[in-house]
């Protein structure tokens, strides 16, 4: 094979493989108006032109309650997905949502396996236990595939953006500091990086 | 619109309000039949007689109020479907009801400080309040105070979980059923429960020791 062959041979199975031609990572970095990483934010991406793909059918996601805390105590869903709640504590929990986007109240019992709750809107939930005061967590909702949690170092990365351009906003509801969008152009497969600031808010 | 019976004996009433008051008790008789408990209330009873007038249930056989509870429940159980909430909590009442238990134990005022006494000092007690960690507290008072309510002829309507569902998982150990019971002993000594309501009460809330411990 000529090596003008093998770059195309490269080239169609990457695009097979790939799925999409032309579709790149984008690395945000999250900050705070110290500069110091903010963990568990939110990150995600909406098309500007067009609308984000439909969900996929049976999203499916878990909180846990671990040593009465949730476990993750920061989630980013799909609209759709099915939340499930493990209970490995194995004693009663009552955990209730107030926050418009999704209202409801779910018990969970010693040996008994709860229905999963379906987040069928955009938002942030706030989630608590009736029982177990300091029990906390914020599950943020985005009408997109495309989203992930920062980590200890406050980076996420969003994965296979087609080529596009996309609003792109981190919100760290955990960590009570405001939502904050910028705007980014992909084009081609080349890695992007950003840093976004976060100003205290909620 | 509400009627006020004599429901002790009726006896000085006119008879009208002598026949309402027996209509009242066959219709609750036959909601409960239809509903079980948790439909009877005498609002719906008071909605009959709104929709058929008070004077022509009081002078109709009891065939009518029969079938105007049969409706009366169905129409219950169509709301129940629908509004898919539990019963409401009836919450302690500001006066216990005479010659109750619950009056004995000194009402809600003395009821809440002893149980509000007990668990603040379980929860602060390290060979009692294992279980007790990160428990919103206020919410466990509130609870107990209308579960021995309801226990004790108060009135209340409990709404919480079961015993058996609220303790199963933690394990919770002979010593500790014991020492709560003991500090439960000492609060209402401390707030001068008279013995005989004492026992009575512990007496009530013995048997739950089996849903309780070692789960």
């Amino acid at each position: 094979m000529t090596r003008s062959g093998l770059r195309a041979w490269v080239a169609a199975s990457c695009a097979v493989a790939c799925g999409l031609a032309g579709a790149a990572d984008l690395v945000i970095n999250v900050r705070d108006a110290s500069g110091a990483p903010v963990a568990d934010a939110a990150i995600y991406a909406e098309p500007l032109t067009g609308a984000a793909p439909a969900p996929r059918a049976n999203l499916r996601a878990q909180i846990d309650q671990v040593q009465k805390e949730f476990v993750p105590r920061v989630s980013i869903v799909q609209v759709g997905t099915s939340i499930h709640f493990p209970n490995s504590d194995n004693i009663r929990h009552s955990i209730y949502s107030f926050s418009p986007a999704k209202t409801f109240t779910t018990k969970l019992y010693s040996g008994r396996e709860a229905p999963p709750v379906v987040f069928d809107r955009s938002g942030i939930v706030v989630l608590g236990c009736n029982i177990h005061d300091t029990m906390v967590a914020w599950l943020v909702i985005v009408d997109t595939p495309w989203f992930a949690k920062s980590g200890p170092d406050g980076v996420g990365t969003l994965k296979n953006l087609p080529t596009g351009n996309y609003r792109i906003t981190a919100t760290a509801p955990a960590a009570n500091l405001a939502a904050r969008s910028l705007d980014v152009a992909v084009d081609g497969a080349a890695t992007q990086r950003r840093t976004v600031e976060l100003a205290p808010g909620s | 619109m509400r009627i006020t019976v004599d429901a002790a004996s009726g006896r000085d009433l006119p008879r009208n309000a002598r026949i309402v008051e027996k209509r009242r008790r066959e219709f609750r008789e036959v909601v409960s039949r239809f509903n079980g408990l948790a439909c009877v209330a005498a609002d719906n009873f008071s909605l009959v007689q709104f929709l058929t007038g008070v004077s022509l249930m009081a002078s109709r056989p009891p065939t009518i109020v029969v079938l105007a509870a049969t409706l009366a429940a169905g129409l219950c159980r169509v709301a129940f479907a629908f509004a898919q909430t539990p019963p409401a909590p009836v919450p302690p009442p500001t006066v216990a009801p005479a010659g109750s238990l619950y009056e004995r134990l000194g009402g809600t005022a003395k009821v809440s400080a002893f149980v509000g006494v007990s668990i603040e000092r379980t929860a602060a007690d390290p060979a009692l309040n294992r279980t007790f960690d990160k428990v919103n507290l206020q919410h466990v008072k509130d609870m107990l105070v209308l579960q021995i309510c309801s226990l004790t002829g108060g009135g209340c309507t409990y709404t919480g979980d079961t015993m058996r569902d609220v303790h199963a998982g933690h394990k919770i150990t002979n010593a500790e059923f014991a020492g709560l019971v003991e500090v439960l002993r000492d609060a209402m000594r401390a707030q001068d429960v008279p013995l005989p309501a004492r026992n009575e009460l512990l007496a009530l809330l013995a048997p739950m020791k089996r849903d309780i411990v070692k789960l």
